[in-house]
């Protein structure tokens, strides 16, 4: 980006000031003690200074929307972003006068540079800003109290900051009758009239501070703008005649502030829409944590990109992590609410289980509350629709917002009898960047290719980090009035460098380096190395910790301030344990382990065993995280994460998908996935996870290099540079793929290929929507044009897809009942007619499929049912890789599904199945969580679900009633949560700990006999469970209490987020 | 003077202690005002805005200029920034001159400048503002613009008054810098000035 002509004059002094500030900034994470702030102040006096005249050269030309000014426009915004940034690195002046100037300045510059999220970090960081005023002269006091009044609406934390605030203006109303005679009494006669328009002067911006207070509590007055402009003209004015330099210079940057601040306020949007997002503001505002101001991009988006223009039928939303995604999503929310009323439907599609959780749940905390009272209800991530879902979904206005994820979404869009398809209004696709994922790229192409084709009035909201062709997504959503709202170029959420470290040295003595590479602020690259730590006492020699990542990154990791907390990724689960162990061993104990942590360790120790390393490296606050874990405990390391309650994660790359907790620092032995490279839009999306907007110091992530290997050095440091991917179909890479090995494609063959299963499924879909068979094959392009891919195919290989899309499509003519069981399970036509020729020689009748008979301890029918999905459910194909070394696959998969059913511990389980020749016990476990979480409970849920539907399965659904039917519905779930009741699973649902569900299920059946636990809302189990007394918590065996318990839960369901609301 | 603060009623302060306020013209004005007029007319000098001296708050930056403008000579515009003193002393030079001196050495210092372009360029509003000002600039960050020591006197005409001043700082000043110093000698009395304006003195 271009600059002011100003800074040619000096590119010396102002790289060396860059360089000095940032070497600044990256030691006040790394090692606090060491940074020093910029020596030499004058250059830096100096550097800002230029800043600051470039700044008021293009002030006439920031505020007005003439295209001709928008580089100059550019520029003045980004000068004065940088401005702010150095003047972070600036000793706050002692004297206070200048302090106030200096911090009013640093307000100032961080709105224009579209930083003020940096300017309340700032402030929240440097409390002492605001110093007594006692004994001081009135016009100091004045001016003392207005900046303090000033910084507290600035700042924010809370709906008091602002209270506080106008109380202190109307503080000074009260003084000015005592203190403001003996002030002009003493001022020589000469100066008299001067002094009293300083006076008056400051009066006026003492007015515009509490008029900016009101606004931000109420939103009121609504001519604020026309308000503030006439109290500060007034300011103005007889700052000239009192003549004071500093006060009119102030004024001008405080004018501009101000305006800016209302026009951040969450407020102009609730005047632009209407009722439910006034309620929505009034709400956000007087939360726990609340919101008055939009950050940059929701701005952007929501005021002046069109967000909520209802003429645009796709919206995509590229931006960086924390930039606020969610809320915007909100408001999206509210305004199909606001138009379509209970008639709609809103789905938010998010990737993981845990997403699902965490969405539901800020969303339940910012819209299921009074007076808004949206029903938000969550689906489990399973392929599959269980009896309560059943429920929800055969029930007229059940809900308003459903969070769910693309699979679960794809099944009831596409539900021969419930699809969501008519009332569908909005769906929201969260992370919409996987469409260009591997392994579920197509499923989320499919899906948005059937909502284009199926619901029509639909509207899609797509968010995602970064891409770049983020319009040509949105062309092919909606391809009339495409849009697509970029914020990447123009916005970053926060500073942060990114550079490679490595170690040097011999036998004991290591020295740990830091390089960076690139900064967020500037294209100004730091050439020197900077100094992490020295150590002769590291467990490993230099040798071994110079050449081996994980062993390198350990020592870093030790090396980081303790204050800050940081994320070690590590390449795979053997080497994160690797990585945690080392860190433990090399770090000195924690005096005080916070209660927080404590309850963590016991809840692992009632889960997995007092033998858990993870209990011990808790003890020096190290968590892990990784797919070898148990849900419940990764979300839990992550909530120690969010309360600074630990110093190191260490996580496996995977952990790039989808999880929220800010940190200061990353550090990455690798930055790999398994057998592949990551994506650079993985990559920067993790990285965006450091040095968030509420984190106080600058983001720091390092990469482990060998530095004695030139290609590993320069590899990296081109991969950091390399520029994001454009997003591209999975679609054409099948395509591509199929070519490689035939010359034409057979989607019947194809079929078997779990990858293609999601296309042929769309293909079978679209083949039963259709009159017949002539009207879909003379539609068959136009149904093709609906994927994203397609059209990203050379001609000849479009003809050779849309020709085996015919010939499939005729075959399927004949069986049109396969194309409507396809839909119900999600499972190609081909797998269920080889199920179907399977099962029909079983003979299963209707009563094996109940709790006691399906999941008894060597059932014979779990053992063939599970022999079907291993053999003739190739979408469910990642069973097969749970091997038993002593026993059959299947037997053993059948044996692992009955004991979790029956509600034994993960560490029982690992011992009996996965304890082969005395394997490390955190091993096992791993690879029990593995076979578990990873594959049984979707895999052998979605297989037993499907497996119900399809004709053979003894089931006679048209004979039930609608209670029989969800119980039966109801088995797969169980073994999607590990219970064995249905109220056991209603409690799963809503969060309770896998080891008291069943328990507290009884509990819940008992007080309400004869209730009809399918018709339970949300709430109502919630607030049951939530007023349950703490002993009924205690687990019947553990050691854990059941205080203890209770608040596992409320974390693990969200309930510890609820608003609160304060009084007016 | 209460019709000074009519509209500090709506910021809920009260505007009868400033009302009873006042004061009269000082000498200082009188020579800032008679500087500036003559610069304009005479030099080729630009003050868009009156420049006030820093009154108060002298803790809080460094202390202002009395002038401060833009000296356009030919296509080349550059900041001006000045001092004036007066003086009646009957001495040669008076002893103003050191504070002149002092001030104009001061004005150096980018702490200093860098306050009163704030200032100035705060106040930018028509096309030749923006533009007087961006030129200006360029200038600056050379190191290049213009500062002016005035000495206004009410006695015989003196060389010995700024002759040692010039060269000093002639010698003190960075190169680049240009420096200009006059001193104005009037046919009247200092202290009648306020007294003419009134229309109450026999001078003409």
């Amino acid at each position: 980006m271009s600059r002011h002509p100003v800074f040619e004059s000096i590119n010396d002094p102002l790289i060396k000031t860059y360089n000095e500030v940032n070497r600044f900034k990256i030691n006040r994470m790394i090692r606090p003690s060491e940074a020093q702030v910029p020596r030499d102040t004058n250059t830096l006096e100096k550097v800002v200074g230029i800043h600051e005249l470039a700044i008021v050269d293009y002030w006439p030309y920031a505020f007005n929307s003439d295209p001709a000014n928008s580089t100059k426009r550019k520029i003045f915004h980004q000068t004065c972003s940088e401005c702010f940034g150095l003047m972070e690195a600036f000793p706050m002046p002692e004297n206070h006068v200048q302090k106030i100037v200096h911090v009013l300045k640093m307000l100032a510059y961080a709105y224009m540079g579209e930083k003020w999220e940096g300017m309340q970090r700032y402030l929240k960081e440097h409390r002492d800003v605001l110093t007594s005023t006692d004994n001081a002269s009135w016009d100091h006091v004045l001016l003392a109290d207005i900046c303090e009044a000033t910084i507290l609406i600035a700042r924010k934390t809370s709906y008091d900051d602002i209270l506080q605030s106008r109380r202190i203006i109307e503080n000074l109303r009260k003084r000015q009758e005592s203190l403001e005679g003996t002030y002009l009494n003493d001022i020589p006669v000469g100066n008299k009239m001067r002094a009293a328009y300083q006076l008056a002067s400051l009066y006026h911006l003492a007015k515009s501070v509490d008029l900016v207070g009101e606004y931000m509590l109420k939103g009121t007055p609504d001519d604020i703008d026309a308000r503030l402009d006439f109290h500060f003209e007034k300011a103005l004015s007889h700052s000239e005649h009192a003549g004071v330099i500093e006060l009119d210079i102030l004024l001008r940057l405080l004018h501009a502030t101000f305006r800016k601040m209302t026009y951040n306020s969450i407020w102009v949007v609730a005047k632009r829409i209407n009722s439910k997002v006034t309620e929505f503001v009034e709400l956000v505002t007087r939360s726990e944590k609340p919101v008055f101001e939009f950050l940059y991009p929701q701005r952007s988006a929501i005021l002046e990109r069109g967000l909520l223009d209802p003429a645009s039928r796709a919206i995509v939303v590229n931006m960086p992590t924390s930039g606020g995604k969610t809320m915007m999503a909100e408001f999206k929310i509210l305004q199909a609410i606001n138009t379509f009323g209970d008639e709609g439907k809103i789905v938010y599609v998010v990737p993981t289980r845990t997403l699902v959780n965490q969405i539901a749940s800020r969303l339940r905390r910012d819209l299921g509350v009074e007076p808004l009272n949206i029903r938000i209800e969550k689906m489990s991530g399973a392929v599959e629709i269980d009896g309560f879902e059943d429920n929800l979904i055969s029930k007229e206005n059940s809900f308003d917002v459903l969070v769910t994820t693309p699979e679960k979404l794809n099944l009831l869009i596409r539900h021969p009898e419930k699809s969501l398809a008519k009332s569908l209004v909005l769906v929201i696709v969260d992370e919409a960047h996987n469409l260009g994922s591997d392994s579920r790229g197509l499923i989320l192409e499919m899906l948005l290719s059937t909502i284009k084709k199926d619901c029509p009035r639909t509207h899609l909201l797509l968010l995602t980090p970064f891409i770049p062709n983020s319009h040509a997504i949105a062309e092919w959503l909606d391809p009339r009035n495409p849009k697509s709202i970029s914020m990447d170029l123009d916005w970053k959420p926060n500073d942060r460098v990114v550079g490679l470290y490595h170690a040097q040295g011999s036998r004991r003595n290591i020295k740990t380096l830091f390089k960076p590479l690139v900064t967020s602020e500037s294209t100004i690259v730091l050439n020197d190395e900077m100094l992490i730590g020295e150590t002769d006492n590291f467990s490993e020699p230099a040798g071994k910790v110079k050449h081996n990542k994980y062993r390198l990154t350990s020592l870093v990791a030790t090396q980081f301030d303790p204050s800050h907390s940081i994320l070690v990724i590590a390449k795979t689960i053997d080497l994160a344990w690797k990585t945690a162990a080392l860190i433990h061993e090399n770090l000195p104990s924690e005096k005080v382990i916070d209660d927080k942590v404590r309850l963590v360790q016991k809840f692992i120790e009632n889960e997995l065993g007092a033998d858990f390393p993870l209990i011990e490296y808790l003890d020096k606050r190290i968590g892990v995280h990784h797919s070898g874990l148990p849900e419940e405990i990764k979300n839990l390391m992550e909530w120690l994460m969010e309360e600074g309650s630990l110093r190191i994660l260490v996580a496996t790359t995977t952990i790039a998908q989808g999880v929220n907790f800010p940190v200061s620092g990353i550090l990455m032995s690798s930055y790999a996935y398994p057998y592949r490279c990551m994506p650079h839009r993985d990559f920067w999306n993790l990285l965006g996870r450091a040095g968030r907007i509420d984190q106080p110091t600058l983001g720091v992530i390092g990469i482990a290099v060998d530095r004695d290997n030139p290609d590993d050095v320069s590899k990296t440091a081109k991969y950091v540079k390399e520029a994001t991917e454009d997003l591209a179909s999975v679609l054409v890479q099948m395509v591509e793929k199929a070519f490689d090995v035939a010359t034409t494609l057979n989607l019947s063959i194809l079929a078997r290929d779990p990858e293609w299963s999601g296309f042929v499924q769309y293909v079978s879909h679209m083949v039963r929507q259709s009159e017949d068979i002539d009207q879909f094959i003379a539609e068959s392009e136009l149904v093709m044009r609906q994927t994203y891919g397609y059209d990203q195919l050379d001609p000849e290989k479009q003809g050779a897809l849309l020709s085996a899309v015919r010939d499939y499509a005729e075959k399927l003519d004949r069986k049109q009942h396969l194309s409507t069981l396809s839909d119900m399970t999600g499972f190609t036509p081909e797998t269920i007619e080889g199920v179907m020729s399977k099962i029909r020689n079983m003979d299963i009748k209707q009563d094996d499929w109940n709790t006691e008979n399906l999941f008894s301890s060597a059932s014979k029918r779990l053992n063939n049912l599970v022999g079907i999905m291993l053999t003739k459910i190739p979408e469910v194909k990642n069973l097969s890789e749970i091997k038993s070394k002593s026993t059959s696959s299947q037997t053993m998969i059948r044996d692992i599904i009955s004991d979790w059913v029956s509600g034994k511990g993960i560490d029982e389980i690992a011992k009996s199945y996965f304890n082969v020749n005395d394997t490390d016990y955190k091993d096992s476990i791993t690879a029990c969580v593995n076979a578990i979480y990873g594959k049984i409970i979707n895999s052998a849920t979605w297989g037993l679900a499907g497996i119900q539907k399809i004709p053979g399965s003894g089931l006679k659904f048209e004979t039930m009633s609608d209670e029989q039917r969800r119980r039966i519905a109801n088995l797969p779930a169980m073994v999607y949560y590990g219970v064995d009741s249905e109220e056991a699973v209603l409690m799963r649902m809503q969060g309770v700990p896998r080891g008291i569900s069943k328990q507290l299920g009884s509990a819940y059946r008992k007080q309400a006999p004869n209730q009809d636990i399918y018709t339970v809302g949300v709430n109502d189990v919630m607030t049951w469970l939530d007023k349950l007394p703490d002993d009924m918590w205690q687990p019947s065996s553990g050691k854990i209490s059941g205080t203890e318990c209770k608040r596992i839960w409320r974390r693990l369901s969200g309930k510890t987020e609820m608003l609160r609301i304060e009084p007016r | 003077m209460a019709e000074e603060f009519p509209d500090l009623r709506t910021t809920g302060f009260g505007s009868e202690g400033l009302a009873k306020m006042r004061s009269g013209l000082e000498s200082w004005q009188i020579g800032e005002s008679f500087s500036e007029c003559f610069l304009e007319d005479h030099r080729g000098a630009f003050f868009p805005y009156p420049s006030w001296q820093d009154l108060k708050n002298q803790d809080a930056s460094p202390a202002g200029a009395d002038l401060v403008g833009y000296d356009c000579q030919n296509d080349s515009t550059v900041f001006l920034f000045g001092e004036v003193k007066t003086s009646s002393q009957d001495h040669h030079p008076p002893s103003v001159v050191n504070d002149l001196k002092r001030q104009l050495l001061d004005l150096q210092s980018h702490k200093t400048l860098n306050q009163l372009l704030l200032w100035l360029g705060g106040k930018n509003k028509t096309q030749k503002d923006k533009q007087d000002f961006s030129k200006s600039l360029a200038e600056y960050v050379k190191g290049i613009f213009k500062i002016v020591g005035i000495l206004i006197r009410d006695t015989i005409l003196d060389k010995r008054d700024l002759e040692d001043a010039f060269a000093h700082l002639a010698d003190a000043l960075r190169p680049a810098i240009i420096l200009e110093m006059l001193a104005i000698y009037l046919p009247v009395p200092l202290n009648t000035i306020p007294r003419i304006m009134d229309g109450k003195s026999d001078y003409e």
